[in-house]
């Protein structure tokens, strides 16, 4: 009689193999492992399992009777005939016939150490992959690009795409270094406990069938599915993280508020006396204050204590089951989380229901609906913003409490009104930091619902049609809060309302052929079309002031604006691509892709994007010495686009409010009639090697790309009638080589240890503008002016520098203070890194496993705007020097040595401050390397668990961030910037401290 | 299939082409964008405080230390050529001779207007781009200041002349937000701009200034407060300099509250608040005090005296901003009759009129207390702040028979009635050192020290870095390097 037996399959390192297959020997009878490699079958009391896996070894095992639990683990296969991976629009392939690179990333720990954003879980473990985070607390966006930037002005961002069809990755208000409020991007909105895989494809070859999306490389995501199997799978996980802020500032406790080395109650600098605890003022408008006084003492805690303990709750629980027909995949996850500033909270539901059928013997179908809604509470304004609550926190005067500075507000006794209580009432650019975080409310919502449809049938053994029909659709609700009497920028109050609604529909057909040439030749082939259409709606009001104050609606407003922008674009693509394979050892590759653009002219409209590419098995060709288990070369080119936006081609006029009868203005931007497609042509070449028995791989990547045509923006003199141009020309390069590396250094039947190790060096240039033109200005704020250049890496940083004789040496003015250039004339070197890496070490033991791992970011330099300022206020140790007078070291302008005294205030005041800082004296390099994970699990053993109703229990200790083995950057995190746009890199304003992260997981299934 | 791509590429939320209809509202557009571009960084960080209505008191600012602070400058450049320009040009290039909507007297006006526009940003930097704007080029040359008020008294004689055929009509309507279209108006308003242009030039260009001046004279000039020119204001386009004041960055200066307070002038309380907590008491301070000066407590923001409540944010949206005033008229009339020009009067009959106007405009109407302050012979006070401020000079308001004083009397009397127009106190004062306003406390700009003059500003950043060529060219046709200090060509020692 039929009984049931348990199981877990493993890999050589123990850890659970998710998907492999289970049948008994001489039946039809099987089943899949779930996400831990658990599984549960019903079989007579003897028999013969087989198990396997993709990339392992199949093993036979035989059942006793008297056996009711399993532990089978299984080789990998040395010859790695099997190992197959997604590429472009979902088809799976042999990793060994593809002619271009690509990464599968080990996700095991995305949903235990995990993030709120999945992107920054992939910080450090793609080669090529750089990320950096904008600084809006929870809920943020990160800029994820792959291989260098190739477009000056346009989206360098990689594509993301989820099950085959893609997702809107667009961030709207990406912000900058002057400051701006971020959005939720697409990776944001995917749910870690869903993620069965991800694949990396980062060049152009691997991506050629997107055509003029293909040239950022692309994430594919895959999710999970239901498997055959009896009773209903269900996995139950729990994470509970706490975040604290680290201090890299170093702040001075010696002088508090004050200038010239005097106290004044209204002064918003720490350029007072020394603090002994005298007895001074009490400050602010509030009349309960009025004539008290309080001791001016240091508060040396102030910044550090002003943030709280951050913490994140996730709950997840997925139900798989299936029978041969019909298999389902449903899951939930609830993610609670609170920033290190208190009332800065996100709340998410992830819902996620996949079904896959099997119709007949030729029709199947599959199908996702995935559901997010988010909430996020007083998401961070950024940079250089007066709602930027870290500009004031950092600005605190030293001699200012926290406790004192709570007291942020009060009621006018003649007028009833609630009013801001600050040093400095009505400042220009000062509030009080509690007055920001509780009287500068916003909150973000956002609906999004994505999935597919598709139907496959297979025609004939080698035919089959498949058509796709996916959707991805969200609305995104903002709502702005900001209390009358926030200095300057409301203070009137305001209230600011906005929809944004965005949808991006993807219909694909396509016929894949799969054939058999006689005993040697197989031909994978596919042809299809696409047709791509989005639609974006955003809707917006400002009140701009309120009549009656706090009163937060739309109609009590003072000068209401609406704006509704709608933009609409459509794409149809037609595409092939075949693989020619001879004797599973060579394979030849081509793909073609004829895409027809609604953004651009009727002559440009049609444009074609062609890719080839080869790959050889040596091991399979050659007789290699046996220390070689594995050995393929590969090569490719390709050539690939990226997209204009809508509406550039024709002059067109606004109609704004204002007058009797409104104004009508031509807009700025210059019609641009002969409008073309950027085009990006790469070619790569890669060397795969597998040693001793796998205990060694190598994946080597060598990889060059020209992007051409490029559509940039330039800022046109304002006195030609137009700001903004649009012109098609310039040359691009990414050069650049790739490492991964696998070790198995360890290896024994109760341990082992892994080293996963990633390296890449990309060197971007922009070989040409135009002909007339050699600099490109990108952006530029108070500080700083990013440029593109012809011969340098694009992401130039210029800004005001000390003037220097031809030694080098500052020249000091007459009143001891260094001269310094006019403009922001002075190079302070790219944005961007020489070379990114990371280490990832896995050590397992019985149950216990430990992983960490290490990244670093080495080279380029990074600006920091908010130490022009903070250094200006003197609230910083650096400041200390000199207050009672210094020698600032350097010459006078007839080249004798500088001897005229300053002050330390006089000289951060004219070196920092807002409006015309030296960008060269707060200037660092951004190198880092951190250890940005460390999880330690165990998973209890079967003798444990074998009567239980579990079948895997594990719990995992996680950390992230925890601390910087290295970080050249002075006061900061230099991956932590203002926004995700391509020109924020580099420019780091008033973000907030970074956190280090400990939580603990919990993984229940039965 | 593509065939609908042509609609899918129609921006839905704008107007493809800018027909006749559309005219009047781009003219009102430029119009307002022009006063309203950059109003803050622009007049109300540099020309008010160099011409000293006002001092700054928020304490991270410099500009009244004489530093040129670019990124305002910048926002200054790029929101006059950027915003304000562009209507201006879809009206002339709709309405001039041969245009798809050709109009001789809208092309006309909308030309009288851009040389308002352009008057004060000549003046600010010298050369700057004219003759070619509008080029859709990356490139935009810069012509000579010279070249510049050439063109502008031509331009400004061509389109009254044209205005001629037109008196008694109406054009623009109500989108003309200064008359409301009346073209007999506009006439006198280019005849007055004129006088002053031509005043301006007087020192470098004495013969066509004579010519220009006796012209504009001939034709008409503003005549009574009746025919001063306000730029309406509404919710939607609110008086710039009201919405400035909510920042409370400035007060009242020392000069005016030494020049008011001894000439005992009633327009102290139209210009200025008393000091908070005070019915009466008007305090100013002195331009150009460090952040250590500015924490004091004499110059805190609620000891001093700000804006008059008129120009304070409550009504933003309907007071309106003034443009310029009848009584600017009577006193470059005064100043042509000094120099012998045919003013149709004397110099004492046009400053005294000029006075009358004045008064009248801000509602002193008393007949009686006009001529006790036009005959008053009280002096400007000194004042008792912290670095002991003489008085401003020793002229009182009575018209002196002294020749040697009666232009610092002409000009200061201009001075205080020209209030709050920044940019004609700063240029007049550079070209004729009147008033004699107070050095500034400090300077943090060693091009211009605390006892100079600012006599520009530089080239903005902007346009080194989007017009580069165009403005390394301009430069050479300065006459000097590109700073401060560097005199235009109609300010001449």
């Amino acid at each position: 009689q039929d009984r049931q037996l348990t199981g877990k399959v493993n890999d050589e390192n123990g850890a659970g193999i998710p998907g492999a297959n289970i049948l008994i020997k001489g039946t039809t009878r099987g089943t899949n492992t779930d996400a831990e490699g658990s599984f549960t079958i019903t079989m007579g009391s003897t028999g013969t399992l087989i198990i396997s896996s993709v990339g392992y070894t199949s093993k036979e095992v035989d059942v006793t009777s008297s056996v009711s639990n399993i532990n089978v683990g299984l080789e990998p296969d040395v010859r790695n005939l099997g190992e197959v991976v997604v590429t472009a629009l979902g088809i799976s392939k042999e990793q060994k016939t593809l002619s271009y690179a690509t990464q599968m990333i080990n996700t095991d720990n995305f949903s235990k150490a995990r993030e709120l954003n999945v992107a920054n879980s992939l910080s450090g473990r793609v080669a090529g992959l750089d990320i950096v985070r904008s600084s809006s607390g929870v809920g943020g966006s990160s800029r994820v690009v792959l291989r260098g930037d190739r477009s000056i002005t346009g989206n360098n961002q990689a594509l993301i795409v989820v099950d085959g069809v893609p997702i809107d990755n667009s961030n709207f208000s990406p912000g900058n270094a002057n400051g701006g409020r971020d959005a939720s991007d697409g990776l944001s909105s995917i749910n870690p406990d869903d993620i069965e895989s991800i694949n990396v494809l980062r060049g152009a070859s691997a991506t050629a069938l997107y055509g003029s999306r293909a040239a950022n490389g692309a994430l594919l995501i895959t999710t999970k599915k239901g498997a055959v199997r009896k009773g209903i799978g269900v996995n139950i996980s729990s994470t509970y993280q706490a975040e604290n802020a680290m201090e890299l500032q170093n702040f001075q406790n010696v002088y508090g508020q004050g200038v010239e080395g005097k106290f004044f109650p209204n002064s918003e600098f720490s350029w007072g006396p020394k603090m002994d605890g005298q007895q001074v003022a009490a400050w602010g408008p509030d009349p309960e204050n009025k004539g008290k006084t309080y001791a001016y003492s240091p508060n040396p805690n102030s910044y550090k204590d002003f943030y709280s303990t951050g913490t994140s709750f996730a709950n997840s629980v997925a139900l798989t089951a299936g029978t041969d027909k019909v298999q389902t995949y449903f899951s939930y996850t609830n993610t609670n989380a609170r920033g290190i500033v208190s009332n800065n909270k996100l709340s998410r539901h992830n819902f996620n229901l996949r079904l896959s059928s099997q119709i007949n013997s030729k029709l199947s179908f599959d199908g996702k609906i995935t559901y997010l809604s988010e909430k996020i509470d007083n998401r961070q304004t950024t940079g250089e913003a007066f709602a930027n609550l870290q500009r004031h926190i950092l600005r605190l005067p030293r001699s200012i409490s926290l406790d004192q500075a709570k007291d942020f507000e009060y009621i006018d006794p003649s007028t009833g009104q609630l009013k801001q209580n600050y040093w400095n009432p009505g400042s220009n650019g000062g509030q009080n930091p509690y007055w920001i975080k509780n009287r500068v409310l916003a909150v973000d919502n956002r609906d999004r619902i994505y999935g597919f449809t598709s139907l496959s049938y297979k025609a004939t053994s080698w035919f089959t049609l498949m058509g796709r029909a996916g959707y991805d659709k969200y609305i995104d609700k903002f709502e702005g809060k900001w209390y009358t009497n926030t200095y300057t920028i409301a203070d009137f109050g305001d209230y600011q309302t906005r929809f944004r609604d965005n949808a991006e529909l993807n219909l694909d057909l396509f016929g894949l052929v799969s054939k058999q040439f006689g005993e040697d030749f197989k031909l994978e082939a596919t042809i299809g079309g696409n047709i791509l259409q989005r639609d974006y709606v955003n809707h917006e009001t400002l009140n701009n002031g309120l009549n009656r104050e706090n009163l937060f609606v739309t109609t009590n407003s003072r000068n209401s604006v609406t704006n509704r922008t709608i933009t609409q674009t459509r794409k149809q693509g037609v595409f092939a691509s075949a693989d020619l394979i001879w004797k599973d050892a060579l394979t030849l590759s081509a793909s073609a892709r004829n895409d027809w653009s609604s953004t651009l002219p009727k002559e440009n409209q049609s444009y074609f994007f062609p890719s080839v590419g080869a790959a050889a098995v040596l091991t399979s060709l050659f007789q290699l010495p046996e220390v070689i288990s594995f050995a393929k070369i590969r090569g490719s080119y390709a050539l690939t686009g990226n997209d204009a936006r809508p509406y550039l081609l024709a002059q067109t006029y606004s109609y704004v409010a204002g007058g009797a009868n409104g104004y009508i203005i031509r807009d700025n931007i210059k019609p641009f009639p002969d409008l073309k497609p950027e085009i990006t042509t790469a070619q790569e070449i890669g060397l795969e090697l597998k040693l001793l028995k796998n205990r060694i791989g190598f994946d080597l990547t060598l990889y060059n790309s020209n992007s051409k045509n490029q559509l940039f923006e330039l800022a046109l003199p304002p006195a030609s009638g137009w700001t903004t141009q649009y012109i098609n020309a310039g040359n691009v390069q990414n050069k650049g080589i790739e490492l991964t590396m696998n070790l198995v250094p360890v290896k024994l039947d109760n341990f082992s240890w892994n080293i996963d190790l990633n390296y890449a060096r990309n060197v971007n240039k922009v070989i040409k503008l135009s002909d007339e033109l050699k600099i490109l200005p990108l952006t530029s704020d108070f500080m700083n002016f990013m440029r593109a250049e012809e011969g340098k890496a694009l992401g130039q940083i210029y800004s005001r520098g000390f003037n220097r004789d031809d030694q080098g040496r500052i020249i000091v003015g007459p009143n001891g203070i260094p001269t310094v250039t006019s403009g922001t004339t002075v190079p302070l070197g790219t944005s961007r890194p020489d070379w990114t890496g990371g280490i990832t070490n896995r050590f397992s033991y019985k149950g216990f496993n430990l992983s960490f791992l290490i990244s670093g970011r080495i080279g380029g330099v990074v600006t920091s705007f908010t130490n022009a300022v903070i250094y200006a206020d003197g609230v910083t140790e650096e400041t200390l020097a000199g207050r009672d007078g210094m020698v600032v070291e350097g010459v006078q302008a007839d080249g004798s040595p500088n001897t005229v005294s300053t002050t330390a205030e006089a000289y951060w005041k004219f070196v920092g401050g807002r409006n015309t800082p030296i960008g060269e004296a707060f200037t660092y390099s951004a190198s880092n390397i951190r250890l940005r994970e460390l999880t330690l699990g165990y998973s209890l053993p079967q003798s444990v668990i074998g009567r239980s109703p579990f079948q895997a229990v594990s719990l995992s200790l996680v950390g992230r961030n925890l601390f910087f083995l290295m970080n050249k950057a002075k006061g900061f995190d230099p991956e932590l910037v203002a926004g995700s746009a391509n020109t924020t890199v580099g420019l780091e304003s008033f973000s907030m401290p970074p956190t280090r992260t400990v939580g603990v997981s919990l993984n229940l299934s039965f | 299939c593509t065939d609908n791509y042509d609609e899918i590429n129609t921006n839905k939320t704008k107007l493809t082409e800018l027909d006749g209809s559309a005219i009047g509202n781009a003219f009102a557009a430029a119009q307002y964008r022009s006063i309203q571009a950059s109003w803050q960084t622009y007049q109300s960080l540099f020309a008010d405080l160099q011409g000293q209505y006002f001092a700054n008191i928020a304490q991270n600012f410099s500009s009244d230390r004489n530093v040129m602070v670019g990124n305002w400058l910048n926002g200054a450049w790029s929101g006059f050529y950027g915003t304000a320009i562009p209507p201006l040009l879809g009206v002339l290039d709709a309405t001039k001779p041969g245009g798809p909507n050709e109009n001789p007297a809208q092309y006309a006006i909308a030309n009288i207007w851009k040389v308002y526009m352009y008057l004060p940003r000549t003046d600010y930097w010298g050369p700057i781009p004219y003759s070619e704007v509008g080029n859709g080029l990356s490139s935009v040359k810069y012509d000579t200041q010279e070249a510049i008020y050439k063109d502008f008294v031509k331009t400004l004689a061509e389109s009254t002349a044209a205005l001629g055929a037109f008196k008694g009509t109406n054009v623009y309507a109500n989108n003309d937000q200064i008359y409301a279209g009346s073209v007999d108006k506009w006439i006198l308003f280019a005849n007055t701009l004129r006088l002053r242009i031509a005043m301006r030039m007087s020192k470098v260009e004495p013969a066509l200034a004579k010519t220009e001046a006796e012209a504009a004279v001939a034709g008409g000039t503003l005549a009574s407060n009746a025919d001063d020119a306000f730029l309406k204001v509404t919710a939607n386009s609110f008086n710039p300099m009201n919405q400035a004041t909510a920042w409370n960055e400035f007060r009242m200066s020392a000069a005016m509250e030494s020049v008011l307070k001894g000439y005992a002038d009633p327009r102290i309380s139209k210009f200025y608040a008393p000091v908070p907590g005070t019915t009466n008491t008007f305090k100013g301070l002195r331009n150009g005090y460090t952040q250590g000066q500015l924490g004091a407590d004499e110059n805190n923001a609620n000891k001093t005296s700000n804006v008059a409540d008129a120009f304070l944010p409550a009504v933003q949206q309907t007071n309106p901003f003034a443009i310029m005033y009848a009584s600017e008229a009577y006193f470059l009339k005064a100043e042509g009759a000094l120099k012998g020009w045919n003013m149709g009067g004397t110099a004492k009959d046009m400053y005294e009129k000029g006075i009358e106007t004045a008064m009248k405009q801000w509602g002193i109407a008393d007949a009686a207390a006009i001529t006790a302050y036009i005959n008053g012979t009280t002096t400007p006070i000194a004042l008792n702040d912290m670095v002991k401020t003489p008085a401003l000079t020793n002229v009182p308001v009575k018209f002196s028979a002294d020749a040697s004083k009666q232009l610092e009397q002409i000009i200061t009397q201009k001075w205080l009635a020209n209030y709050p127009n920044g940019h004609e106190a700063w240029a007049e004062y550079r070209r004729t050192g009147f008033p004699k306003l107070y050095a500034r406390v400090n300077s943090d700009n060693p091009d211009s020290p605390a006892d100079a003059v600012v006599r520009r500003t530089p080239f903005v950043t902007g346009e080194y870095q989007s017009n580069k060529v165009a403005v390394d060219a301009a430069v050479g046709l300065l006459g000097g390097p590109d700073k401060s200090s560097t005199r235009l060509w109609w300010d001449k020692p």
